[in-house]
């Protein structure tokens, strides 16, 4: 009985939060000054005289590309730093140690500039590629701890039970440490690429043609911020709710008893 | 007497152990000398932090041992057999169950099945299947361990062990994290087992229970066997004096 009163205020509370945001951005929308045309747009969406797809489109794309391997990259070299951060070994658990600490406490901006502006001169190094090396390492050192942290929450004596049974430490590692380890990493895991999709904006600083590049440029033409950038979060949100979405349809999947 | 007995199991011959605590050695298993043959029902009995686990752990290379030599089925441990293929004729049952939480009753089961004797998918659930109702809880099949009593999981513990068709089975008290209704849930099924042939090694503090089910108790001492004898024996005329404050101790 207690139970159902409460939930039933939650729901109240959250209603009027809801309305009180809503009346706020619509008496805000309302006493700007501001004549909204999002109309010009959809050229940068497909450009009319070349008929290929528009700087947001390719923004989008260079986005999508940058994510995809710095997540990729990252994640499998996360899985070895957290690896040796668990190993025995004591010089390479120093180094993976070493390496989480500078990526994960230093801002990606700063980062990116050493990446690009430093090492990159040294070799050289395409701006695409500076970045997306940046993004895998910065995101190798939340994996790390991500793993490291699912592998300690891991019941240690089914190992035995498993070794007991005469399986091959290859089969115990596939049946019954990974699938456990992956589901409870995955909550985070997503959070994770979540907010590595939007840090991926920063790679604009160095001049990669992301949709944030493109956004700027667009608005350095058209002067309409407003707008552009209001399109380019949608896209940005677009992406994550997908992401998000097939995270946690996994989440359901792999649901450990 | 030895004539009457099976074949030679597991065989455990000047066996040495210790575990270094901070800068301190502890010697756990102190040349121990220790065989199993077919048919035997085994009951390590003795103090806590006597060696009982470690014994046990022992005999399918859980623990490393410092010293001595260990034969499962005629395979020593060192003769360099990959340890997985030795594992496999024996089986064990954990205190604390140690099921595979992301699994049902029914899959826990028939994973050894389907790994090792590489059955298809619908054989293995169909022998993993029977054995749940050799245990009784064919009804539990598709519950994960944590919807499942402890009782009930040390069945499904057993049902799994039992699915390689092992020579022995090894229990480490299989009982002492049960409430203590529910104990006979398992002592009972392990009684069937001894009863139908199964070879046996379990570590327990059911001194009532090991007088029925063993056919010899052994008594574990400074990381020696220093008693082994018939139940009626082992209870009733205990000869080693630690063994006897032990049994005293317990009434
Ligand atoms: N991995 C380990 N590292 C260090 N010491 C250990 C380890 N495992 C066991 N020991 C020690 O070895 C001794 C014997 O342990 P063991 O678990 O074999 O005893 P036991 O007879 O099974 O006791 P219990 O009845 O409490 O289960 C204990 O003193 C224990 O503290
Ligand atoms: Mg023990």
């Amino acid at each position: 009985m207690h139970a159902k009163k409460l939930a039933w205020i939650w729901s109240v509370i959250s209603l009027l939060v809801l309305g009180l945001g809503s009346w706020l951005v619509y008496s805000s929308f309302k006493n700007l000054d501001y004549e909204w045309n999002f109309g010009f747009l959809k050229d940068y969406v497909w450009d009319p005289i070349n008929h290929t797809p528009g700087l947001l489109l390719q923004g989008l794309w260079i986005t999508l590309k940058v994510s995809f391997f710095s997540i990729l990259w990252g994640t499998l070299l996360g899985l070895i730093i957290g690896g040796l951060m668990m190993g025995r070994e004591p010089i390479s658990r120093w180094f993976a140690l070493i390496f989480v600490d500078v990526f994960r406490n230093t801002p990606v901006l700063v980062q990116l500039y050493v990446m690009y502006f430093i090492v990159g001169t040294a070799v050289e190094m395409e701006p695409e590629t500076a970045g997306i090396l940046t993004l895998s390492l910065f995101c190798a050192s939340y994996v790390a701890e991500i793993f490291r942290g699912a592998v300690l929450e891991f019941e240690k004596g089914q190992i035995d039970a498993a070794k007991a049974m005469g399986l091959p430490s290859w089969q115990i590692a596939y049946h019954i440490a990974a699938p456990q380890v992956l589901r409870r990493m995955l909550p985070a895991l997503v959070g994770q690429f979540v907010s590595l999709v939007k840090d991926s904006s920063l790679v604009s600083v160095i001049s990669v043609a992301d949709i944030t590049k493109s956004a700027l440029n667009i608005v350095a033409v058209s002067f309409k911020s407003f707008e552009t950038w209001f399109v380019v979060a949608i896209l940005y949100c677009l992406v994550n709710t997908v992401l998000s979405s097939y995270g946690r349809y996994l989440e359901r999947r792999l649901r450990v008893g | 007497m030895m004539a009457t007995r099976g074949k030679q199991l597991i065989a455990m011959e000047g066996v040495s152990k210790s575990f270094k605590n901070s800068d301190r050695l502890l010697t756990v298993l102190d040349s121990l000398d220790l065989e199993v043959y077919e048919g035997d029902v085994l009951c390590l009995i003795g103090p806590s932090g006597s060696g009982k686990s470690t014994c046990l752990r022992a005999m399918n290379a859980l623990e490393t041992i410092d010293k001595g030599r260990i034969e499962i089925c005629g395979i020593d441990y060192a003769s360099g057999t990959p340890l997985h293929k030795i594992r496999q004729h024996t089986a064990m049952v954990f205190q604390r169950f140690e099921l595979f939480p992301h699994l049902t009753a029914l899959e826990n089961v028939a994973l050894g099945p389907r790994l090792i004797a590489k059955l298809k998918k619908p054989e293995a659930e169909a022998e993993a299947q029977a054995l749940l109702k050799r245990v009784g809880l064919e009804s539990q099949a598709h519950k994960y361990p944590s919807q499942l009593s402890g009782g009930q999981q040390q069945r499904v513990g057993i049902a799994r062990a039992l699915a390689n068709k092992p020579k022995v089975l090894l229990c480490d008290e299989p009982t002492s994290a049960l409430d203590p209704e529910l104990v006979h849930e398992v002592t009972d099924i392990l009684q069937q087992l001894a009863s139908e042939g199964m070879t046996m090694v379990i570590v327990t503090h059911e001194m009532r229970f090991a007088r029925s089910v063993a056919t010899e108790c052994l008594f574990l001492e400074g990381g020696k066997i220093v008693e082994r004898a018939e139940p009626a024996a082992f209870f009733d005329r205990p000869q080693h004096p630690r063994l006897k404050t032990f049994l005293e101790r317990l009434t």
